[in-house]
């Protein structure tokens, strides 16, 4: 693994944290005055992580991708991804 | 010159196994992926968030501020959650032991939260001046009833 996708990797991961966090938060109060603010942060952090994702070789894409996939389906099939 | 001298643990031996260990198992970067989320700092945040609605709804604050509202509550419940995590952090680099994967490791994730609040400093600015304005009008309104 390259040191930059060393990097991109670690900070995918802190970032998919963020998003697990963000999401307890939003299920908490789903009909709240914060829900969209949390949702458009997601959306935002989501945009990072694939940046992220498509500057890292392909071994390294393929680790990231795998560790994404199951909250990334779960989050567009929940989510409104692209509607809102 | 001489050299610092070292605080705290002192390192450890650097056999080629103890190496090759670094680079393949300790804290692996596919294994830090996996890590879990720390599900009670983001209920906490979401309770300091909602508390900051709750407070300025009983106040009186109107539904035209509602979205500045929105913005201002997630921004300082979430720069309250960072900052705790941004502490925490900084205390485990300067803590850990002295080598210079888990420095890098460290680093990352400081930056990852200094990122995440420079986030949220940008845009709180926008939403807490419009309802610091309406706080001042309120007052001043009522110092002249």
């Amino acid at each position: 693994m390259t040191l930059p996708d060393r990097m991109r990797i670690r900070t995918v991961g802190n970032q998919i944290r963020l998003i697990k966090e963000h999401l307890e938060a939003m299920q908490r109060d789903a009909h709240g005055l914060e829900y969209p603010r949390w949702k458009s942060e997601v959306d935002d952090i989501w945009k990072h992580i694939f940046t992220e994702i498509n500057h890292m070789k392909p071994t390294s894409q393929r680790h990231a991708l795998d560790s994404i996939k199951e909250l990334w389906t779960t989050y567009i099939t929940h989510y409104n991804v692209g509607l809102n | 010159m001489k050299s610092a001298p070292h605080r705290g643990k002192k390192p450890k031996h650097r056999s080629i196994e103890y190496q090759e260990r670094l680079l393949n198992d300790y804290d692996d970067p596919a294994e830090h992926l996996e890590r879990e989320p720390r599900l009670q700092l983001a209920r906490e945040a979401s309770l300091m968030a909602h508390g900051v609605v709750i407070k300025l709804k009983e106040m009186g604050l109107p539904e035209d501020l509602d979205n500045e509202l929105a913005q201002l509550c997630t921004d300082l419940g979430d720069l309250w959650s960072a900052q705790k995590r941004l502490a925490e952090q900084f205390e485990s680099f300067v803590d850990s032991d002295r080598e210079w994967i888990r420095v890098g490791d460290q680093l990352v994730d400081l930056r990852a939260s200094i990122d995440h609040m420079a986030w949220h400093m940008k845009n709180v600015r926008r939403p807490m001046t419009a309802i610091t304005r309406y706080a001042y009008s309120q007052d001043q309104a009522e110092q002249e009833a």
